[in-house]
């Protein structure tokens, strides 16, 4: 008995460590009031995917997590940005495998950087 | 004559007191109205109630139900239905529909310039209390434009509009609005703001050339999703109609968005 708690155990902990996640980071313009805040951080989270939001207004800078099953992309998030009524300027997300991507501007300039495979 | 000039001149005086102040003004008018908006689909149900005590001292309580909605990040409807309290008793006021577009939006970091243009239709819904603020059972379009300019540090916004009344016994208003504020806490997110508001409203008649200015002082405190507001309107030079003279005014608010 004691031998299959230790294996369902080690099976679940071998699966928690690869739902890995994807780390957001947006520079976004626009963003001159508090409640400027708060516009963005809703429309973001009317993405399925983005559970909370951290809002820096000095710096303008949006942060998220979600899951790397999720795949969610850069491009998306500049929509939703832009839905919200702000200017995206500046994207980086690094995937939870350690592959960094990056965007910049309007959507049609996305470029792409592989950074390591994180194995 | 000479009270006139002395008013005109204390006016000059608290602009000029309260221009330095402007560098550190941040956040949405009272009375006036902004540029800024919250993202497609947000809505905001608020009220700002309005107690106004009349030259002759007759007392009109006008108490607004306010839903906005965006269905867009840059447009905005709007419906306000008051309710008219005065010495008669309660009755419906003037049904108001908005409608706002912006038409400009040049963002920066922390910083933003935008305008809309703003429509609102009036419809006689309420009673003729022989007041142009209050109610005058006439059809009436205002037609606008709101100007901008925010940052965390200072912010200040503006609108100039004209509004037509469909009335032979009453006067078109051109108008003109100028609000700043001075936040006393640090802007931050999640809101949690307290701002102090000076703004300024001037209304020019066309019919019988009368002209008017209004200044509010007011205060308002902002936490999470809930904004409350209270403000108090007097008139710095007022050379209007009788039924428009007053004394002052008191304005109650409260807004909640999501």
């Amino acid at each position: 008995m004691k031998k299959i708690i230790v294996i369902v155990a080690a099976l679940f902990f071998t699966v928690a460590t690869y739902a890995q996640n994807d780390a957001f980071s947006i520079k976004v313009d626009g963003l001159g009031c508090p409640y400027c805040a708060f516009g963005l951080e809703k429309k973001m989270k009317e993405m399925d995917q983005v559970k909370t939001v951290n809002i820096d207004i000095e710096t303008g800078t949006l942060e998220f997590d979600v899951p790397s099953s999720d795949a969610l992309g850069l491009d998306d998030v500049f929509a939703q940005i832009n839905k919200a009524g702000y200017t995206p300027v500046k994207g980086k997300v690094i995937r939870g495998d350690g592959e960094e991507e990056e965007l910049e501007g309007e959507v049609k300039s996305k470029k792409r950087k592989k950074k390591g495979s994180g194995f | 004559m000479l009270l006139q000039v002395w008013k005109r001149g204390f006016v000059l005086v608290v602009f000029l007191v309260a221009l330095p102040w402007v560098i550190w003004s941040q956040g949405p008018p009272i009375s006036g109205d902004k540029p800024i908006m919250l993202g497609a689909k947000r809505k905001v149900v608020k009220t700002l109630s309005e107690i106004r005590v009349m030259e002759d001292d007759d007392v009109f309580a006008r108490l607004p139900l306010m839903f906005h909605y965006l269905p867009t990040s840059d447009m905005l409807t709007a419906i306000h239905l008051p309710l008219l309290v005065n010495e008669a008793g309660m009755s419906l006021g003037d049904l108001d529909l908005m409608y706002k577009y912006q038409y400009f939006r040049k963002d920066g970091k922390a910083k933003t310039f935008r305008m809309v243009a703003k429509a609102v239709q009036t419809f006689p819904t309420g009673k003729d209390v022989d007041n142009p603020d209050i109610g005058i059972k006439a059809f009436q379009t205002y037609i606008g434009t709101v100007a901008g300019y925010e940052t965390i540090k200072y912010g200040i916004s503006g609108e100039l509009g004209f509004k037509l009344v469909f009335d032979e016994e009453h006067s078109h208003v051109f108008r003109q609005k100028l609000g700043f504020g001075l936040p006393l806490l640090k802007p931050a997110y999640p809101v949690n703001q307290l701002n102090l508001y000076f703004e300024y409203q001037s209304d020019y008649f066309t019919e019988n050339r009368g002209y008017r200015l209004l200044y509010a002082q007011g205060i308002q405190y902002a936490k999470g999703q809930w904004t409350y507001e209270v403000s108090a309107q007097f008139p710095l030079v007022q050379n209007v109609p009788d039924g428009a003279l007053f004394k002052y005014a008191f304005l109650l608010g409260t807004r909640y968005v999501f």
